[in-house]
């Protein structure tokens, strides 16, 4: 009896085991999970699981921070976040460093590992560069310096022949002289390539000049030492021309970037794209931070799988000033736009700079990699800064009718002008006038207002736009403010396309100012509305969506919106997230669009009083337990 | 069903005739009340009883073998266990009931925290989903708790015994699935993780409801009263 007692006990058991097991398995592969926060706040945005489903290979999403610095409530939303992340999709993999804990070391030695082996090749195709040119250097620097010997010997037999070949072979030596030997060919050496590619160059720009110098001479001995020259600039070009043709090292921008303390990577099969783990908050409404990584997280990963991200011109009527040649943002540039720059950089969006006042033509986009494959937005910055240039802002308008000709996606900032006023029309209001809106550029939107001092007139415009279900433009930027100096109204044309995204709400003292010059530079009198002369019934759209023919169009009354000092401080967060939704909807990736930080605030417990608190916190620590123990003594006494 | 019934009110009812029950539940709401008031209520702070469900399921750790100390081992000093088992009901009943008895001791001590919720609502707007789950989840691991005691307290008839076992079993559980899984690392971290509570509370705290977690925790309590039932028939044949 007992040993039928025992195998029936262990049948039992190991049944109850196997039920349990495969009931667990088959609920946690089921995956059903339900919600409950009001904003879905644990539900990533239909768009983002569109991104996350779409993903062919595989994206390691790593997230550096220092968890103490950060509030409990967001490290908490953070990796709710990252677990949705990697819950939704099976391609994508998060991994958090908490740079102050123990297992941020071998955390972040896995993150390079991955990265090591991702980009392997090009790694090997770095080491074997690098290797080349430190072998062309040291061969470039022995025989460099046996040619110049014998330069300087031919011009101390005659140094009026040769003069000009003995300047060029001194600035061919100190060129030697500067460069020391190469280091070794690291793993991860982008910034030592980038180095001997520029020795290397110089040297054979050195050698060359030396080499033509010399052939003047039609002298034999000096053509010989001009063959030994050109040999040496041909070897260090080919040399350098290996190094820069190499496609960016990776693993080594990788490594760079987990040095940093606080960095968000996205890592591809392909590439590599980082943001500031300071882009994953945002500032709301009420001041407070709020979590708004998910669009950051779906920008980076999207950067990594697209093949095609978008191409942006940056248009103005200014000279050059915003690129270099290397269409990298210039110090001056970046010293204003930098949130601009931070985003294309963030989503691997090249830029280049078009300045119709220089060139009437657009920028070849020959330089930029899978160009002919990829949505190429205009960025209409601003009109000529002197207003009398009439040339540069007719070039300016050409530039913009042309592209609404074309049907091209433009994002376009329009300013107040002064020509309306004289009678003149505005050539760039003008030249969007096919899209179905009207700038009102004559116009400036101003609000009176009652200060302590008497009234004052506002030329800063800020409007919150309302949730606008069915469009996505306007649904990324709703409930945030959006502040917009010098507005200038946009009329819209019934049935064109043209929709308005965000509008100034009518008030009786707010209306749309003809004679604004005199009040804007404080010489003339306090504006009143004028019914018959200012535009007086609101509300009036300062921001403008057109699909218009076919080409998606964005359009800005007022100037500077996108400017750092509104964008990069949270000022103004609905203007940071018009400029990224804006770019995301006119390269035609609604399936990016994601809710705004609005949805994802946070109710806060409001401040009490001391006494409130403290009367809140005795009673729960103390009043609730002694009254559960009265009713405990009451039950004992009443029951026996 | 009838005697399940009888079996989990006598339980309930035994629970509150000793000071201990009252004394436990008089703790309890001291210590989370005393978290509530001073760690969760900051002004500015946000209004989620978040922080609340995470710390009440360790406070459930010391107070759950507390409850489920009682519910065999009294027995078993006593002597009552017998003329129970020679009642006509099975040994799957009695354990049942048994269980279902400390769980609607659970429940009566989780009601007044409820004051918490209302609090909270009285001087903010908190959203009411996070709240629901995280109540749901402090039901679920409670009674995992009490099951796990439950299987302890039939094996000794010392109620130290029965306190400390199912408590240290806990903390070992916690240990070998947070720190030990992340130091053991693939392959075994995964069954580590899948085993662990703290990750699986974590989504009931923040207003998510997983099918997968529900499921774990109804198992997890259904294997260890699987095995109470298999111990009580072990004793029957001793």
């Amino acid at each position: 009896m007992r040993a039928r007692f025992a195998a029936q006990s262990i049948v039992l058991i190991a049944l109850a085991t196997i039920a349990c097991v495969l009931a667990v398995a088959l609920a946690d592969r089921a995956g059903v999970r339900l919600d409950l926060t009001l904003a879905g706040e644990h539900s990533l945005a239909p768009q983002t699981r569109q991104l996350l489903g779409s993903l062919e290979e595989d994206v390691l999403v790593a997230v550096t921070m220092d968890a103490a610095a950060l509030p409990r409530e967001h490290r908490q939303q953070l990796n709710d976040l990252l677990d949705a992340f990697s819950r939704t999709s099976l391609r994508v993999e998060t991994i958090t460093i908490n740079v102050g804990s123990a297992e941020a070391a071998s955390r972040a030695d896995r993150v390079l590992d991955v990265a090591r082996e991702r980009f392997a090749e090009i790694a090997t195709a770095h080491r074997a560069a690098i290797a080349e040119m430190r072998e062309a250097l040291a061969e470039s620097s022995t025989a460099a310096r046996s040619v110049i010997d014998a330069v300087e010997r031919l011009a101390a037999s005659s140094a009026s022949t040769f003069s000009a070949a003995q300047v060029s072979a001194q600035v061919f030596r100190d060129q030697l002289d500067r460069v020391g030997e190469l280091p070794p060919p690291g793993d991860f050496a982008d910034a030592r390539r980038d180095a001997a590619t520029g020795v290397l160059t110089a040297i054979a720009a050195a050698a060359d000049r030396l080499t033509q110098t010399l052939r003047v001479t039609a002298d034999q001995r000096a053509l010989e030492l001009a063959n030994r020259a050109a040999v040496l600039r041909d070897r260090a070009a080919v040399a350098a021309e290996a190094g820069a043709g190499l496609d960016p090292n990776w693993a080594g921008q990788v490594e760079g970037a987990l040095q940093q303390e606080q960095v968000v990577l996205a890592i591809g099969k392909h590439s590599v794209a980082a943001a500031t783990f300071e882009s994953l908050f945002e500032t709301d409404a009420s001041g407070g931070l709020v979590l708004t990584g998910e669009r950051v997280l779906a920008d980076a990963i999207n950067a990594v799988s697209d093949d095609a991200p978008p191409i942006v011109r940056l248009l103005h009527g200014e000279e050059p000033w915003l690129l270099d040649e290397q269409r990298v943002p210039t110090p001056g540039a970046r010293q204003q736009l930098s949130y601009l720059f931070g985003l294309l950089e963030r989503r691997r969006i090249d830029a280049v700079e078009w300045c119709p006042a220089v060139d009437p033509l657009p920028p070849s986009l020959d330089a930029i990699e899978n160009a002919p494959v990829r949505p190429v937005i205009t960025v209409l910055l601003a009109a000529p800064s002197d207003a009398t240039a009439t040339d540069r802002l007719d070039a300016l308008a050409s530039a913009v009718r042309g592209i609404v000709e074309r049907a091209e996606p433009l994002l376009a900032t329009v300013h107040p002008s002064r020509l309306p006023g004289v009678g003149s029309g505005d050539p760039i209001a003008e030249s969007l006038e096919p899209l179905g809106v009207r700038p009102r550029t004559g116009l400036l939107m101003v609000t009176q207002q009652s200060t302590p001092t008497g009234p004052r007139t506002a030329f800063d415009q800020t409007a919150t736009p309302a949730p606008t279900p069915g469009d996505a433009l306007a649904q990324a930027i709703a409930g945030l403010p959006v502040v917009v100096p010098r507005a200038v109204p946009i009329e819209l044309a019934p049935d064109t396309g043209a929709r308005a995204v965000v509008e100034l709400e009518a008030s009786e003292r707010r209306w749309g100012e003809t004679q604004w010059l005199g009040p804007i530079t404080g010489q003339g009198p306090r504006p009143e509305p004028n019914i018959g002369r200012d535009w007086v019934d609101g509300p009036w759209p300062i921001v403008v969506a057109s699909e218009a023919n076919g080409a998606r169009t964005v359009i800005v009354g007022g100037p500077l919106w996108f400017a750092d000092r509104l964008v990069a401080t949270g000022a103004a967060p609905g203007n940071a997230a018009l400029l990224d939704a804006s770019l995301t909807w006119l390269g035609g990736r609604d399936d990016l669009l994601a809710p705004n930080a609005d949805a994802r605030a946070v109710p806060r417990i409001p401040a009490l009083s001391p006494s409130r608190r403290a009367s809140v916190r005795w009673s729960l620590t103390l009043g609730v337990p002694v009254f559960v123990l009265l009713i405990g003594a009451a039950w004992r006494v009443v029951r026996g | 069903m009838r005697a399940i019934g009888a079996i989990a009110w006598r339980e309930l009812a035994s629970s509150y005739r000793t000071a201990t029950g009252w004394v436990v539940l008089a703790l309890y709401l001291a210590l989370s009340g005393f978290y509530v008031g001073f760690a969760v209520l900051e002004p500015g702070g946000p209004a989620s009883l978040r922080p609340f469900f995470a710390v009440s399921q360790w406070l459930l750790l010391f107070v759950a073998p507390a409850v489920s100390m009682r519910l065999f081992s009294e027995e078993l000093r006593t002597g009552t266990l017998e003329p129970l088992r020679a009642a006509p009901v099975g040994e799957w009943a009695i354990v049942i009931g048994k269980l279902t008895g400390a769980v609607a001791f659970l429940l009566t001590m989780l009601a007044p925290t409820l004051i918490f919720p209302l609090i909270l609502a009285w001087l903010a707007d908190p959203e009411p989903g996070p709240i629901v789950s995280g109540y749901l989840g402090l039901v679920l691991v409670g009674t995992a708790y009490l099951s796990v005691g439950m299987l302890w307290s039939v094996t000794t008839a010392s109620q130290v015994l029965s306190y400390l076992g199912p408590f240290f079993v806990f903390v070992g559980l916690w240990i070998a699935t947070g720190t030990g899984a992340s130091l053991a690392g693939p392959p075994l971290d995964e069954a580590l993780y899948a085993l662990s509570f703290q990750l699986r509370i974590r989504d009931f705290a923040r207003g998510v409801i997983d099918l997968g977690h529900i499921t774990f925790f109804l198992a997890f309590t259904t294997w260890f009263a699987v095995l109470t039932v298999v111990a009580l028939e072990v004793r029957r044949w001793r």
